[in-house]
């Protein structure tokens, strides 16, 4: 098996996580708090932009389906903003909405994890994604 | 519905496969072992709601098949390495053959029949203590032809009808012993259907089983520029 992630792969950055459901969000807060990371919340895209006009995420992680302002319209907003548009965004797609992997692609996402979020494959995906970004692919080498 | 029964489900595995990481601190080995078994649960009963739900979109007439160009060799190393690890996990052989003659193009949903063929390859592995699973892919008049071969337990004569139907396999205690929900030869013939196919088995208790997908796929008439 490869080595463990350690504690602190993302001690001092700040990530974004845009999830309405109270529980993804609990979930993908603890595991990115575990190894280090500065973790800021938003329920849906609109609360996303806000929280962006006080910090800059390293990279973000959003739900597409969320009342109010949607992944897909939250990721349009953010191509279409030079301040944003650089900034690496996770899809968090569900089960079986085989169709959405590629939608999401090609609506600007940096890629897709799919949920249910587990703590065993979670990480170690998300670092394998983030680490292919030429930006991180040295500061996320363990 | 999906989104109803499935998203409590996720809470449950999430907290759980979290707290068994230790995120939460040093757990002893009793409590690993019983957030094990939580977590070994929710995943089959997620398995089992996404099976569910599966077979009502098929029966409500919601699913579409959508035939387009594929390559079947390809097709088939997508699920050497899928299945090659669950083999290699038991210590089983999997070889897949391809007659020389398969043509480079077929067109079919390739989702779809991976669908099938995946639920067959992960019976057949499951279902298989010792020896070897093969797929055998060939052209049979019309039909494009995929067997699934192993060696496994076998299927007793009274029983090879009665494993298409929903929440069966051949003896009641066979779903505890092998695991899996009793649904996925149901959802792969209802789709071999679908696409104007079959699915059937044959086997002899002991000794294994074959099962035999046929689909009229058709031969692009033009292949793609090299």
């Amino acid at each position: 098996m490869s080595n463990p992630i350690p504690r602190t792969l993302l001690t001092g950055w700040a990530v974004l996580v845009v999830e309405d459901d109270y529980d993804s969000k609990e979930i993908a807060t603890r595991m990115l708090k575990h190894y280090g990371a500065q973790v800021y919340t938003a329920e849906n895209g609109e609360e996303a932009l806000a929280v962006l006009e006080t910090i800059t995420p390293r990279f973000i992680v959003s739900d597409l389906s969320m009342p109010v302002m949607t992944g897909w319209e939250l990721i349009a907003r953010l191509k279409a903003d030079a301040r944003f548009s650089d900034i690496p965004v996770i899809a968090l797609t569900a089960h079986a909405m085989i169709g959405d992997k590629e939608k999401a692609l090609a609506a600007g996402f940096y890629n897709y994890l799919t949920k249910p979020l587990s703590a065993g494959s979670f990480m170690r995906e998300l670092v394998a994604l983030l680490q292919a970004f030429p930006q991180f692919s040295e500061s996320l080498v363990y | 519905m999906s989104h109803e029964l499935r998203t409590p489900l996720n809470a449950i595995t999430g907290y759980t496969s979290i707290t068994l990481e230790g995120m939460s601190g040093e757990i002893d080995d009793e409590a690993r072992f019983m957030l094990q078994r939580v977590l070994l649960n929710g995943e089959h009963l997620l398995g089992l709601i996404n099976q569910i739900l599966d077979l009502a979109k098929i029966e409500s007439g919601r699913v579409v098949i959508m035939p387009r160009p594929f390559n079947p060799r390809e097709l088939s190393e997508q699920w050497q390495k899928q299945i090659g690890v669950l083999a290699a996990k038991k210590h089983i052989e999997f070889l897949t053959v391809i007659e020389e003659k398969m043509p480079p193009m077929l067109v079919g949903d390739p989702e779809r029949i991976s669908q099938v063929v995946l639920n067959l390859l992960s019976n057949a592995i499951k279902f298989t203590d010792k020896g070897c699973v093969t797929l055998d892919m060939r052209l049979q008049q019309n039909l494009w032809e995929v067997r699934v071969s192993d060696t496994g337990v076998g299927i007793p004569p009274h029983a090879l009808d009665l494993i298409f139907e929903e929440f069966r396999q051949a003896d009641n205690s066979s779903t505890r012993q092998h695991g899996g929900t009793g649904l996925g030869l149901t959802i792969s013939r209802n789709l071999s259907r679908m696409m104007n196919g079959s699915l059937n088995v044959q086997s002899e208790l002991g000794k294994g089983s074959t099962f035999i997908l046929q689909l009229p796929l058709a031969i692009p008439d033009t292949l793609p520029a090299q």
